[in-house]
């Protein structure tokens, strides 16, 4: 396996492990297989967008060496089990792009909240773009977040009840405490 | 963390700051749109020189110097921005510390109002009169008392010393009395012969002696 980065599992070499196995324990060890492998690679690249049909052309469903991919019913069986654990959430009713959480917007919140602490910026009002395009999180793992995500992410905040979200016009802040 | 949300309210401050951070933001966005631009016009510059139209190369120069200059002042209005922004939140903090040192002369001033100049003497005035009450009761006492009882009662008092002398000896292992009695003084007064000098007499000697003590007393008094 010569020249992949590390996050690309043995499997990926492995023909069977594009096609979907029929037998109900093999398919559970290549779905965990899978999951892993998705979100590595979106972390990787910092993907936070998965568009299912672009997904498939990418290394990631693809692999061309071996002349293989994961087909994409297959593929949406992935995402779906990954929208279980909040690690994706599908963008629109027709499943043909989600939003892939490498870290579930549990982790994410509580690492936007260390780093707000971190910072003195609580009890500061920031807009929701400095946070996933500003100068200062440029080395935060989730900047460059679409803002979708960072509202899910933020929701969970609110729910813990140190943090509100608000607007002005259209644009939307928050105010941690 | 803890407390109840109904503790944080985003305020019309929290929105009036939200709204220059969005402005500042999408300065922001505008200044890097300039910046492609700029890019834009250098790349179309060089292509327009390879292929040997000056004339259009010199337009696209041009260009981009207005745009430089749109930049400039974007970035002038940024500064301007971040500058009331931040005068703003710093004003929000200085109206924090003037209500934590209102709230601690607001104490300051309870604590004193507690325990004012008035409010001293008085407690002062009020245990002197005890004292002076105290005084007149224990005269009072002793000025119903006969003669013969005050001796009485000091020379209790007195053996009453004695006893409690010798105990506190005996604590300490030394015998009841002094290993050297103390030796009496000279004699100063005129020599009386052994035989005057009776016990009785002595008695009434001493009796004698403290009434005057008291009447000079009350005399004081």
């Amino acid at each position: 396996m010569a020249g992949l980065p590390e996050y690309y599992p043995d499997f990926y070499s492995f023909p069977p492990f594009f096609t979907r196995q029929p037998n109900a324990a093999s398919w559970s060890s290549q779905l965990a297989q899978w999951r892993a492998f998705v979100l590595a690679y979106c972390r990787a690249h910092k993907l936070w967008r998965l568009n299912l049909v672009d997904a498939l052309a990418s290394p990631l469903f693809t692999n061309k060496d071996i002349n293989r991919h994961l087909p994409l019913p297959t593929i949406r069986e992935v995402v779906d089990d990954l929208a279980a654990t909040a690690n994706a959430e599908w963008t629109s009713p027709d499943k043909s792009a989600a939003y892939i959480y490498w870290r579930t917007p549990d982790d994410f919140a509580t690492q936007i909240y260390t780093y707000l602490d971190d910072t003195a910026q609580k009890g500061t009002v920031l807009t929701l773009l400095e946070l996933t395009d500003g100068d200062d999180t440029t080395s935060q793992e989730w900047y460059g977040m679409e803002q979708p995500m960072l509202e899910r992410c933020l929701a969970v905040l609110v729910k813990r009840g140190v943090a509100q979200v608000f607007s002005v016009g259209d644009d939307k802040g928050v105010k941690v405490w | 963390m803890g407390q109840s949300n109904s503790a944080h309210k985003v305020t019309a401050q929290d929105r009036a700051i939200l709204d220059m951070k969005v402005q500042r933001d999408k300065l922001k966005a505008y200044r890097k749109r300039i910046q492609v631009v700029l890019d834009r016009e250098h790349e179309i510059a060089k292509e327009c020189l390879r292929n040997g139209r000056k004339d259009k190369a010199m337009l696209a120069l041009k260009k981009r110097k207005y745009q430089e200059q749109l930049l400039d002042k974007t970035d002038g209005q940024l500064q301007a921005l971040e500058q009331l922004t931040s005068t703003v939140e710093f004003a929000l903090i200085q109206k924090d510390v003037f209500y934590g040192l209102q709230q601690g002369n607001t104490v300051l001033k309870q604590i004193e109002k507690e325990m004012s100049l008035e409010r001293a003497e008085e407690i002062m005035g009020d245990s002197e009169a005890a004292v002076a009450r105290q005084q007149e009761i224990s005269d009072l006492i002793s000025r119903n008392m006969s003669n013969e009882d005050q001796d009485a009662v000091e020379e209790e008092y007195e053996a009453l010393l004695r006893e409690a002398n010798a105990e506190q000896r005996r604590k300490e292992g030394l015998p009841a009395q002094d290993a050297i009695p103390s030796m009496p003084n000279a004699p100063n007064t005129e020599f009386v012969s052994p035989e005057e000098e009776d016990p009785e007499e002595a008695r009434e000697a001493r009796a004698k002696l403290r009434a005057k003590e008291r009447k000079q007393q009350l005399l004081a008094a």
